[in-house]
């Protein structure tokens, strides 16, 4: 093995070794360099320029889609920062709330705690009149009290009672009692009805500059709730379950998306024969990964776009009978017989040539059917771009139906192209070669107009999930067209967050 | 490596825009360089002019398809030109290409003795191969191609690009011993 290798070895070195003169064996005939010179011809420009125009409106959706975004994200900021303004100042009165709350429990506390100390003094050192309309008030409060309220009440008389006398504004107390005196001579009869009746007067002024305090307190309070209330309005719209789509919102989505495709293909034997029984156009499923951005222009108009991709197999098996033919049979160096099948294979989404080479069976006479099958099959990776509008109706608090349309480009790239066939006579397989010739990898740039309908579900707030069909039909295709009442469907499901 | 060209990535830019004369010059500085390509994958030389004229066609008509970051024009049109070969030799030739000989005697000559043969004469014994060995021979021992890459190009089992590959190096042997010896 290593003297073959040295071998192999001998022979690499001395045949990339062209530092001798020439010989006349080791080039080609002259005439050989004017006929492959002369198949070279100028690449045509026309074919460039056809493909271009799409080129450049693929790149130009690129800084739209961008501006779009940037343009919609900045008026998303500024408004965010809007509503950090307003939650800031809704805290802040949402304080203010709080304080004005505290400052009304305490002083509702304090006229409790007043009121209830001149009903124990009224009780403990004020015989009460008929004819009194305050005394009959504590009299009627009173009896509402239970026997062990009126011993607390009794205790803190006594607290309340040492305040009292410490009270300095005895001018107008006194003249208030004197005037009370004597409208009611008879009610004032002893010190302790005196001291009392005087507490009593000189409470009065103090209760109704409070109470008036509280009223105001009360209309600060209810105009910061209606405060609260308007803003909570602006803030939060997402809240009304019924409101799904805003103007200015923008909706980021992805999702999977189907598409249906038809694959028409065609054979012919010998390059010249069409094949009895061409299989019909079929449509062929594939799934793709997409990213979509809507922006709503209005409450119910939204404009979208976006990206997918697609990198998928395909496939497809055609069966069809082979009239033999005697003439094409040769025979080797081992004294095999062979005989060979030419055929093209030409569809909507590219063409192909092979030959098969196959071991004659033996008592095969001239015109006798072999059964062939052919296999088309190739890999497709596809980029497309959606342009359009949705036009949004209501249908329940969780439910949003919409319509749409729009343009959809969409670039094919159509790669190992192949072509299989499986030879059988009176149900043996026959024992063939196949061989293809290299399809040269193709490239279909299509672009759609379509319609759909679809329908949103929201989760919650931000989150919905979305599903639409669209039925489109070829605008521009610079490959073969499409089969005839064939179009291309697409069906997506995605979730969407709106921003 | 005197077939290189100057200004080779300019000639090989107006090429692509569809300038003839940059056909021209790729030709001539390349000729002799791919003809002996073709030469070890053919029979003879006629048939070698035939790989010829099917690979550098392939190579102008393709040129737009050439990447220059990813391989040298010259890896790259050896590639092409091998490939096209192979396609051609197998649509004409494939029935005698896996052939087993079962005659092969299993010989060992010195290496050295191959020092007296000349280019020419090398060639004309890999070009008595069977078109299977040739292939294998060529693609494993003068491209470097893998037993693995050898099978899906050919669409046979890396164990027979292996047999056939032995089969090829003891034939070789036997055939150079041969050619010594008259």
């Amino acid at each position: 093995m290593e003297d073959k290798n040295k071998i192999s070895d001998f022979i690499r070195k001395r045949l990339e070794n062209f530092d001798h003169e020439i010989e006349a064996w080791e080039s080609p005939d002259k005439n050989l360099r004017d006929t492959i010179l002369g198949q070279v011809k100028p690449e045509s420009k026309s074919n460039l320029l056809s493909i271009k125009p799409l080129h450049i409106a693929a790149i130009l959706l690129i800084p739209i889609i961008g501006f779009t975004s940037f343009y919609f994200i900045k008026k998303h900021n500024e408004s965010q920062a809007e509503i950090k303004s307003i939650y800031a100042e809704l805290q802040a009165k949402k304080t203010e709330i709080k304080v004005l709350k505290e400052k009304v429990i305490s002083l509702k506390n304090k006229n409790n705690s007043i009121e209830q100390t001149i009903i124990s003094n009224e009780f403990t050192t004020h015989n009460p009149s008929n004819n009194d309309p305050l005394d009959q008030s504590i009299v009627s409060k009173n009896s509402k009290k239970n026997s062990s309220f009126e011993e607390g009440l009794r205790v803190s008389k006594i607290t309340n009672y040492s305040k009292l006398q410490q009270d300095n504004s005895k001018s107008k107390t006194e003249k208030t009692f004197n005037n009370y005196a004597s409208n009611n001579p008879k009610e004032i009869t002893g010190t302790t009805a005196k001291k009392a009746k005087l507490d009593e007067i000189n409470n009065r002024p103090k209760l109704d500059s409070e109470k008036l305090a509280i009223n105001r307190l009360m209309v600060s309070i209810e105009d910061a709730k209606n405060i609260q209330e308007s803003n909570n309005l602006k803030l939060l719209p997402q809240q009304k379950f019924d409101v799904h789509r805003r103007k200015n919102n923008l909706l980021v989505g992805i999702g999977i998306q189907g598409k249906s495709r038809p694959f028409k293909t065609e054979h012919k034997f010998n390059k010249q024969q069409p094949m009895e029984g061409q299989p019909p156009a079929r449509t062929k499923l594939f799934f793709n990964k997409f990213m979509e951005v809507e922006y709503m222009i209005s409450n119910r108009i939204g404009l979208y776009t976006g990206f997918g991709s697609v990198n998928a197999k395909m496939s497809k098996k055609s069966k069809f009978d082979y009239a033999f033919d005697k003439n094409n049979t040769v025979t080797n160096s081992n004294g095999k017989q062979y005989n060979e099948i030419e055929f093209r294979s030409s569809s909507n989404l590219g063409d192909n040539e092979g030959l098969v080479s196959f071991e004659v069976p033996e008592g095969i006479q001239n015109s006798d059917k072999i059964n062939v099958t052919l296999s088309n099959s190739f890999t497709i990776k596809s980029i497309n771009i959606p342009l359009g509008l949705n036009y949004y109706f209501y249908m329940n608090n969780k439910w949003l139906g919409y319509i749409g349309g729009g343009l959809n480009y969409e670039s094919l790239y159509i790669s190992k192209y192949n072509v299989k066939a499986d030879l059988a006579y009176n149900s043996k397989e026959v024992t063939s070669k196949h061989l293809l010739k290299q399809p040269s990898d193709k490239n279909i740039q299509h672009v759609n107009y379509n319609i759909g309908v679809g329908a949103a579900y929201s989760i919650n707030n931000m989150w919905s999930i979305q599903g639409d069909i669209q039925w489109n039909k070829n605008l521009y295709n610079n490959g073969k067209k499409h089969p005839p009442k064939h179009f291309d469907v697409d069906a997506k499901v995605g979730i969407y967050y709106r921003i | 490596m005197y077939f290189m060209i100057d200004n080779e990535q300019k000639i090989l830019s107006d090429l692509k825009k569809g300038k003839s004369y940059a056909a021209a010059k790729l030709y001539d500085a390349y000729e002799r360089y791919w003809f002996r390509i073709c030469l070890r994958y053919a029979r003879n030389r006629s048939e070698a002019q035939d790989l010829m004229q099917v690979g550098v066609s392939k190579v102008f008509h393709a040129i737009h398809t050439f990447n220059a970051e990813k391989a040298s024009f010259k890896t790259w049109s050896t590639t092409v030109i091998i490939r096209e070969s192979i396609h051609f030799l197998k649509k004409h030739l494939w029935q005698q290409t896996f052939t087993d000989i079962e005659t092969i005697e299993n010989m060992v000559i010195e290496p050295t003795i191959f020092e007296q043969l000349r280019t020419k004469e090398i060639i004309q014994v890999i070009q008595k191969l069977p078109s299977g060995y040739r292939m294998i021979f060529n693609l494993y021992e003068m491209e470097g191609y893998s037993h693995k890459e050898i099978a899906d190009l050919l669409d046979i089992t890396v164990g027979t690009s292996k047999s056939q590959l032995y089969k090829a190096k003891r034939m070789l042997q036997n055939q150079i011993e041969a050619l010594l010896n008259n």
